[in-house]
């Protein structure tokens, strides 16, 4: 019992030791940054129309009642924001993206937005979405990012980065289970969506006309579980990034998912770089110490 | 070069927590049916509809939902006044199952004779492929609450 236990122990430190390519996470900052700045605000209206232009004026979240009272309904009980403090973070926030992008006190920034946005998010029921809470959520991951800037050559510590990719493939793996049921196999769920015009496009017109509902309905559930495999093993994992962004690409074709097919991209490329080991990562840890050169590691995948 | 000081991983226990809050809190969500971080993403759509009604001394009536628009937040808007005919989404109706006491309580406000506020969401599942219409009738499940209103 013992001995499977330490197994275990060395086998849970084996998957979060080691070390990554740096830049990773300055593409990782950079790209959510601009995401955040995108979706938060309707700056770039004038030259590049997004999906989310259609309901957002401004800055997102901005006070939008027009008559008092108002419905006060927020997620977390008895958190109310007014309309000053509301106007106040709405701007904050695009402040502190800005910041991000530009890479001054990251884990501070972070930490801020985190609660900015997770208090404008909150403070109404109705503005939860899933592309919102998987980017704020990347924010918050970056409180975990290391401080310090990479380039050329740098190594990083490849434990955020782990827990990055096992948040990405829980919610794979939720995505693909929430689709078995009889409504989604049997195209009823897609058949209502293209009721309501949700779906367009060329893509989506070619595709339901080869597949039908049924069929396309199965293949997007199958292709939500490969990613789950595909990522998890060495062997494949960037075949899964692949096609990772080949799916999200065709979904934000036919489905108006403002910056989520945008956000995973740039989520699924955290799986591209290889995580490189120390000879022996048990012994890392005991010695409380992992300063090594590049050509010290040794190639360990996922 | 590897930075030194922050190569280091945190203790188990802390990266075990933090394993277990980003892989489990999608299925936690789902296990006790909440709408934030499921990520069902389009696999669940219902249809739902709203009625609202306040009491006084005249008796109840029926509150239009429509009449709430210019009270309702633009992220409010979206979700409940298609409720008036039939909306349509999962983690819609969730969201507005929660927040069914606080549209009685708004309900209170905009009518200072009621005694009573009360609201009834019903939601239902989707009509077959047979019948694509989506304003299709179907049994629907109502949940409801109601306040009294403080005069």
């Amino acid at each position: 019992m013992k001995a499977r236990w330490t197994v275990a122990v060395h086998a849970f430190d084996a998957r979060f030791d080691g070390l990554v390519d740096g830049r990773i996470y300055e593409l990782l900052r950079i790209g959510l940054a601009l995401l955040l700045l995108l979706r938060s605000a309707d700056f770039t209206r004038p030259w590049l129309s997004l999906d989310h232009y259609e309901w957002v004026k401004g800055f997102d979240f901005s006070w939008s009642v027009a008559e008092s009272p108002y419905l006060v309904s927020p997620l977390v009980p008895g958190l109310v924001l007014g309309a000053r403090a509301t106007w106040l973070l709405v701007r904050a926030r695009f402040a502190l993206a800005l910041l991000l992008l530009f890479r001054i006190r990251l884990r501070w920034i972070a930490l801020l937005l985190t609660l900015f946005d997770y208090a404008l998010l909150f403070a109404d029921r109705y503005r939860y979405f899933h592309h919102l809470q998987v980017l704020y959520l990347a924010i918050a991951w970056l409180t975990l990012s290391p401080t310090r800037p990479a380039s050329g050559d740098d190594l990083r510590p490849a434990w955020p980065l782990q827990l990055l990719r096992s948040a990405l493939l829980g919610i794979y793996f939720a995505s693909g289970t929430a689709k078995l049921t009889v409504d989604w196999w049997s195209g009823d769920s897609l058949a209502v969506l293209a009721h309501l015009h949700q779906m367009n496009g060329r893509v989506w017109t070619w595709s339901s006309n080869a597949f039908g509902f049924g069929g396309l309905a199965k293949l997007v559930c199958f292709a939500e579980l490969s990613l789950v495999l595909l990522l998890s093993l060495r062997a494949t994992r960037r075949a899964g990034v692949v096609l990772g962004f080949v799916f999200h690409g065709l979904v934000s074709c036919v489905l108006p998912v403002s910056t989520f097919g945008a956000t995973m991209a740039l989520l699924l490329a955290s799986f591209w770089p290889a995580r490189k080991c120390r000879v022996s990562p048990p012994a890392v840890r005991a010695r409380g110490t992992a300063g090594e050169r590049a050509e010290d590691v040794a190639d360990v995948g996922v | 070069m590897v930075d030194e000081s922050e190569a280091r991983p945190p203790p188990r226990w802390a990266l075990g927590l933090a394993l277990v809050f980003s892989v489990g809190m999608p299925l936690l969500s789902r296990t006790l049916a909440l709408p934030i971080g499921d990520y069902a993403m389009f696999a669940r759509i219902e249809r739902y509809h709203l009625d609202l009604s306040v009491t006084d001394a005249a008796g109840t009536r029926v509150v239009p939902v429509r009449s709430l628009a210019s009270h309702l937040s633009r992220d409010a808007r979206f979700v409940i006044l298609p409720a008036a005919s039939n909306g349509f989404g999962k983690d819609q109706t969730d969201l507005l199952a929660g927040g069914l006491g606080d549209l009685t309580r708004l309900l209170c406000q905009l009518h200072p004779s009621a005694i009573q506020a009360g609201a009834r969401l019903g939601r239902g599942p989707l009509p077959h492929q047979g019948s694509r219409e989506p304003a299709a009738r179907g049994p629907l499940t109502w949940t409801e609450a109601s306040a009294l209103c403080q005069r």
